[in-house]
């Protein structure tokens, strides 16, 4: 590379008439990028062909993948940090549901899944995923029930580990019946089990290697299409291939096709278009549409969209005033101009958020009646609602939030914080703002040490959490933390949800009416818009399981290929 | 001399035990929560609870202090809250980049400041050394953070290029990629140290060939070459020692920005995310790490001193 890049370096004359050609080419792109930038519109996703269009699969190649955050571990119980994205790719889940495309499962270690009533689950243990060869000292013989017995029975007492909720609150028994029949009962029927047991941290390693937790946290091998090969703390990851993986491709050949994937820590968004664009890794995520419509070269990419489950969010503490009166929860409500963040902080590429966010597809409610009913900019009102809260003047709240950090759903904390000054100053609310550091944020909003936030939140990929976020028990299930908000009916109406198993169209009704009765309530967490990521992929990747929009599923699937 | 050593030496160990104390405490009377921190913010109070007890943050702080300061004493550098890894481990891991990152810069900072400077004195008040001193105050004026993003996308749009990135090459398995790869990190980092020490040297340089004694080397017929590299040079550089010897100390403890947008896993690196996860054992060590460089590095440069000018003496 280096001495092409002198080759051509002492190949570039820059005589007088090439000088003037290029000034006047480059003066002619700015005035027709200054105009395209005035009638800019969100670009469509152009995922790429679909596998048959893509030709035949081809073997080998290293996949560059990338992360902006460290590796603390690899154990796939307790890790939080980026490795959580991996254990997918070396370990099995039982069956894995896509949150949004419901009907779509993915049976991997178990082949079947029973469910004779609202409460019992049967996994049928599929024969032939064998360990992948290691040097752990895990044998490579077949996986069995007594190996999700295990994995099961360590997230329910490890205090640690991320599934532990579910765990803790859900799960009643379980049992391996014999070697192929795995089986779990919940202590009442809960509408997303299937999604705790496809999460990448339940995932299913071999029982010998939980039995040394110290090798577990830097090393790792299963059922999956690859193991983990060089792990460096602070400086990256590497996967090597497993060649025993069970699973086939279209072509009948085992998978996975690629050799393996480097996962390199790049937290510098320059560094990171730097190595996309010199094919160091083959994807980059554009820090929005603006950018990844200049960056795109249909020759050379192809860009896929999908939704962001996180998303940045109003918060008042309901237990304090003046935000106990929903009159005054209600005014903030109405001050917050919804669309104005849409525009300036994503650009217009941007959907706004109910109490479900739209990145859940059919569990949000309507667009047209989020802004019709709930999402309304009234400031008139606002005031209106003040006065009769008792604050004709008006009102001064604290609001605190994380500075420094990037947003959830996009964006970044300081491109917020000014527009929703102003939105609540227009409908008579003046804030003193509280910047603070991540951890004391963090701290504080935990302990509900705050009067008003502007707050960041996980992922959430399912609706669950959105809704505890308005219950007694909130949204860590333990009724201490976090939660401000207090209403019997919204518990119990809560409660009913969770208890929808056996149809997807009910378990949606039922969420977009609690919803609904939240929203009569005046709710003390208000979400705001977030946007899409946009991701583009250098187009020798084929069959990018990312094109299929399955969310966490995706990670599962190892059927892409390099056609370098 | 050497009674002058031991009793900085001394004067030495009873800094670092204030340090010690002061970043114990710092650290955990600024709010946030390491356990929660750790676990992310969907645990509950119980699982945050049960992390505080694991990683004994629920003791004394006589008995959390204790057990650090056993731990340093014996070797025993701990074990990071965040990763659960061996600190010792990762500094050892990291300190190669860090110091591979350092020597570049040193080398870099000391050819072009002592050069420029040299110049810039010598040919005073001509043409060259006005362009000297204006790159001068560019060096100093520029910051790193801009410099470092203009290094990596300037070539990348102008030819195509950019130095390896993300993952490190040792300079035995490949030493072109791994100079690709380090130095123009090192060439950002240089830039304003250089700037500084071309400007103390200059300014250093025209203050000695004004002595009596560098006329006295003239008169008796010494070449100018042989004046200013053997009876200016010697004696002008105590300025510009003073800057590289505190450039290196802070080097030695990692250069955050510049690792983070060069992707070079160092010791800055390192630093910087413990502090973003309150990763208390690594912040403890990290800064009691840095606070022995700074003590030994200035004690080396108060040697250094007397070595270059024999009318330095200490008792």
């Amino acid at each position: 590379m280096a001495g092409e890049y002198w080759q051509r370096f002492w190949q570039r004359r820059l005589g007088r008439r090439s000088f003037l050609r290029a000034a006047a080419f480059g003066a002619g792109a700015a005035a027709l990028s200054g105009t395209l930038a005035c009638r800019e519109q969100a670009p469509q996703a152009t995922p790429p062909p679909a596998a048959g269009e893509e030709g035949p699969p081809k073997r080998g190649g290293r996949s560059q993948a990338w992360s902006t955050v460290t590796f603390d571990q690899l154990d796939p119980h307790i890790s939080v940090a980026a490795s959580t994205a991996y254990f997918p790719r070396v370990y099995n889940t039982l069956v894995s549901q896509s949150q949004q495309k419901p009907d779509f499962f993915y049976y991997d270690l178990a082949e079947t899944l029973e469910q004779p009533d609202a409460v019992t689950y049967i996994f049928r243990i599929r024969p032939g995923i064998r360990v992948a060869p290691n040097n752990l000292g895990v044998p490579e013989r077949e996986l069995d029930a007594q190996d999700a017995y295990a994995n099961w029975e360590r997230i329910k007492n490890e205090p640690r580990a991320l599934a532990s909720r579910f765990s803790k609150q859900f799960l009643a028994s379980h049992a391996a019946q014999d070697a192929r029949t795995y089986v779990m009962k919940t202590s009442d029927p809960y509408a997303w089990t299937i999604y705790n047991v496809g999460l990448a941290v339940s995932t299913i390693a071999p029982r010998e290697l939980l039995a040394n937790p110290d090798r577990l946290r830097t090393a790792g091998a299963g059922g999956g299409p690859f193991s983990f090969g060089r792990f460096v703390e602070g400086e990256g990851l590497s996967l090597e291939r497993n060649p025993t993986y069970y699973r086939k491709g279209k072509d009948d050949r085992p998978l996975p096709y690629v050799d393996g994937i480097d996962v390199r820590i790049i937290p510098d968004r320059a560094a990171r278009l730097a190595a996309f664009q010199t094919r160091q890794i083959h994807y980059y995520t554009a820090a929005n549409f603006r950018e990844a419509q200049q960056l795109m070269d249909p020759n050379n990419y192809y860009l896929i969209k999908e939704p962001i489950f996180s998303f940045m969010a109003v918060t008042m503490n309901a237990e304090r005033a003046p935000f106990s009166d929903p009159r005054v929860r209600r005014a903030v409500a109405r001050s917050i101009n919804h669309e104005q963040f849409i525009n300036v902080v994503h650009l217009g590429d941007a959907k706004v958020n109910g109490i479900v966010h739209w990145a859940l597809g059919d569990f949000a409610l309507p667009e047209s009646e989020l802004k019709s009913r709930y999402l309304v900019y009234n400031p008139q009102e606002a005031r209106q609602l003040l006065s009769a809260a008792g604050y004709p003047q008006g009102l001064r709240i604290k609001m605190m939030y994380p500075a420094n950090t990037g947003a959830s759903g996009g964006g970044d904390v300081s491109q917020y914080v000014p527009i929703l000054i102003e939105n609540l100053r227009s409908g008579g609310i003046e804030v003193e703002q509280e910047p603070l550091d991540f951890g004391t944020w963090l701290d504080r909003y935990r302990r509900r040490d705050y009067d008003s936030s502007l707050s960041l939140n996980q992922v959430y990929e399912t609706a669950e959490v959105p809704l505890d976020w308005h219950t007694s028990w909130g949204p860590a299930g333990d009724g201490v933390s976090w939660n401000i908000f207090r209403d019997p009916e919204i518990d119990a109406a809560v409660r009913r949800v969770k208890q929808i198993t056996q149809s997807v169209q009910e378990l949606v009704r039922a969420i977009h009416d609690v919803q609904r009765l939240i929203y009569s309530k005046d709710p003390s967490f208000i979400p705001l818009p977030s946007s899409s990521s946009n991701t583009l992929w250098w187009n020798f990747v084929k069959n990018n399981p990312g094109r299929l929009g399955l969310g966490v599923t995706a990670l599962f699937l190892a059927d892409w290929w390099l056609d370098l | 001399m050497q009674a002058f050593i031991v009793r900085r030496l001394l004067a030495g160990v009873v800094i670092l035990f204030f340090l010690s104390i002061a970043v114990f405490l710092v650290l955990r009377v600024a709010p946030g929560d390491p356990a929660l921190l750790r676990l992310g913010p969907q645990a509950t109070a119980e699982q945050v609870a049960a992390e505080r007890e694991r990683l004994g943050l629920n003791d004394p702080l006589i008995v959390q202090y204790s057990r650090w300061m056993k731990g340093v004493l014996t070797g025993d550098l701990g074990i990071s809250n965040f990763s659960g890894e061996s600190i010792a481990r990762s500094i050892r891991n990291r300190l190669p980049n860090t110091l591979e990152l350092l020597v570049m810069t040193l080398v870099l900072t000391t050819a072009i400041g002592i050069t420029a400077g040299v110049i810039s004195a010598v040919w005073r008040d001509t043409p060259l050394d006005y362009a000297v001193r204006v790159l001068a105050v560019l060096g100093l004026s520029v910051p790193a953070l801009w410099l470092a993003t203009l290094v990596l996308l300037v070539p990348l749009q102008v030819w195509g290029y950019a130095p390896p990135i993300g993952r490190v090459v040792h300079f035995f398995d490949d030493p072109w990629a791994n100079l690709r790869q380090f130095l123009p990190a090192a060439v950002v980092l240089a830039l304003g140290p250089a700037a500084a020490i071309m400007r103390l040297t200059r300014s250093s340089l025209l203050e000695v060939l004004r002595q009596d004694y560098i006329r006295t080397a003239r008169a008796k017929g010494l070449g100018e070459r042989l004046v200013i590299a053997r009876h200016a040079l010697r004696n002008a550089m105590i300025p510009p020692l003073t800057v590289l010897a505190l450039q290196f100390s802070a080097l030695l403890g990692g250069s955050v920005i510049i690792e983070q947008i060069f992707t070079l896993p160092g010791i800055g690196q390192y630093f910087f995310q413990a502090i973003f996860v309150k990763d208390f054992p690594v912040v403890q060590t990290l800064t009691l790490y840095t606070g022995v460089v700074v003590v030994l590095t200035i004690l080396a440069l108060d040697v250094a001193y007397a070595w270059l000018d024999p009318r330095i003496r200490y008792r």
